[in-house]
């Protein structure tokens, strides 16, 4: 009775999600392809290349990248049953552009379903770490609202502090490099590390003073792509628009099929006594 | 055991009702698409009207004879102004948009006028508004081929009917502006 019921309440969800999901392809087919020069504020959808807005180094892989996220997970092996638990799991929040040819658009990554295939996964017994991201250069399908930066939620518009927390990350690695002697081949090695963190710095700092002059430190007011309040999809990704709607396409048949077939069988069950 | 036999039927019919609605409200967004697209054109088509006055302003200064293009100009703005109806809108935007057309052509003759900050600074924002328009217009045009096409496929072609959905018209260029150009070389005796 108990197996009946859940297999009922899973064939339930199952095709729950299978609606929702062909909902979001259908978004995605009845709505054109907006250029950027002349895109209205609203849902639009959008295509183009990611240029950085600033550079980024993916934490675990140590990939520039214009946006990451990553999963780390513990493998538990029991000898006869292996299962992984998520134990860390984030993502960047630093806006980038997206430049379709016409013009260019900040993407605020916050809340966006991401859809991308530019993975790298590690193995560190017990651990193992996949880390998505997007790299200049990518082309992009873009869906989401259009607005100001400020108003979307969660929406890293503050570069400013960004950059701080940056050059903080930066002044922790210099005192690294000194309290950890033993990490080094040799005293010039260290130097040597010692330097490369020291230009970083210098460089940060000057692209901080340029971004002062040219922007006041906010970026609030650019226009933007992000997670609008009324609109659920948002979907990035690095897939085109034909690959994208054919996932959805097959995700929505597999778990259609798979909760009908259990949505039946638990009804037959059921009938059965 | 009876109240399966019971729920059965009412689960169907839920469904089956579910779908409908489902069909109808994605009826519905395609046509608002279509609804936003034209406002959105309209948006940037009052921006461009209110550079027009400016235009004329600083051109009148220096272009004493070409009277015949500004009064096809302003007489563009009053049309628009007065506009009820998408049709009338779309015959003043062409008699502006050729206007404007004559008008950018004669500066060339005009090189103080084509020098002058405040014109080039006008003139670059009225051609991005153009640019900008004509994006919007391509953009309603996909709209309006989606809402289209929805309402002629099965199944929501019998939505389609029963709410009085109905074609919409395409934003047509006229047949005199895909002629091609005609160009005459100067330098004759």
């Amino acid at each position: 009775m108990t197996l009946t019921l859940a297999a009922l309440i899973a064939g339930i969800l199952l095709v729950l999600y299978a609606l929702f999901n062909s909902g979001k392809k259908q978004v995605m087919a009845d709505t054109p392809t907006s250029k950027v020069r002349s895109v209205a504020m609203g849902f639009a959808e959008l295509k183009g290349v990611a240029k950085p807005r600033i550079m980024l180094v993916s934490p675990y892989a140590k990939l520039p990248c214009l946006y990451y996220k990553y999963k780390v997970e513990v493998i538990t092996d029991s000898g006869r049953h292996r299962s992984s638990r998520t134990v860390r799991e984030g993502e960047s929040g630093s806006p980038f552009y997206l430049d379709d040819g016409t013009g260019r658009i900040l993407v605020s990554p916050k809340g966006a379903e991401m859809r991308l295939t530019d993975r790298v996964q590690s193995e560190d017994p017990p651990e193992i770490i996949t880390e998505w991201s997007i790299r200049g250069g990518e082309r992009l399908y873009v869906a989401g609202t259009v607005g100001k930066l400020r108003d979307f939620t969660g929406a890293d518009f503050d570069q400013a502090a960004h950059y701080r927390q940056e050059l903080e990350r930066l002044h922790g690695l210099l005192a690294d490099v000194d309290r950890k002697p033993r990490e080094w081949t040799g005293p010039q090695a260290q130097e040597a590390a010692r330097d490369r963190v020291r230009q970083d710095i210098r460089q940060l700092e000057e692209k901080i003073n340029s971004f002062s002059r040219e922007t006041n430190g906010d970026l609030g007011e650019e226009i933007a792509v992000g997670k609008g309040t009324g609109e659920a999809t948002f979907i990035i990704s690095d897939m085109s628009e034909e690959d994208l709607a054919q996932q959805f396409s097959y995700s929505n048949a597999l778990a259609g099929a798979a909760g009908g077939s259990l949505i039946i069988y638990a009804l037959w069950t059921f009938m059965q006594g | 055991m009876e109240m399966l036999w019971i729920a059965l039927p009412v689960l169907a019919a839920a469904t089956g009702l579910a779908y409908i609605v489902k069909l109808y409200n994605e009826l519905v967004r395609v046509a608002v698409n279509v609804e936003k697209s034209w406002a959105n054109i309209t948006v940037l088509e009052k921006q461009r009207y209110e550079e027009v006055p400016r235009l004329v302003e600083i051109c009148n200064a220096y272009m004493k004879y070409e009277r015949g293009t500004f009064l096809k100009i302003t007489q563009a703005r009053a049309q628009f102004l007065e506009a009820t109806t998408p049709s009338a809108t779309a015959r003043a935007d062409r008699q502006l948009e050729s206007g404007l057309k004559t008008l950018f052509a004669t500066v060339e003759n005009y090189p103080d006028l084509k020098a002058e900050e405040n014109f080039r600074r006008l003139q670059g924002r009225i051609t991005a508004l153009e640019n900008a328009i004509a994006d919007r217009r391509e953009f309603y045009n996909d709209s309006v081929a989606v809402f289209n096409t929805r309402i002629g496929q099965v199944p929501y072609t019998f939505i389609a009917g029963l709410f009085g959905y109905s074609e919409q018209d395409m934003y047509q260029v006229p047949p005199e502006e895909t002629e091609p150009v005609a160009v005459t070389f100067g330098g004759g005796r």
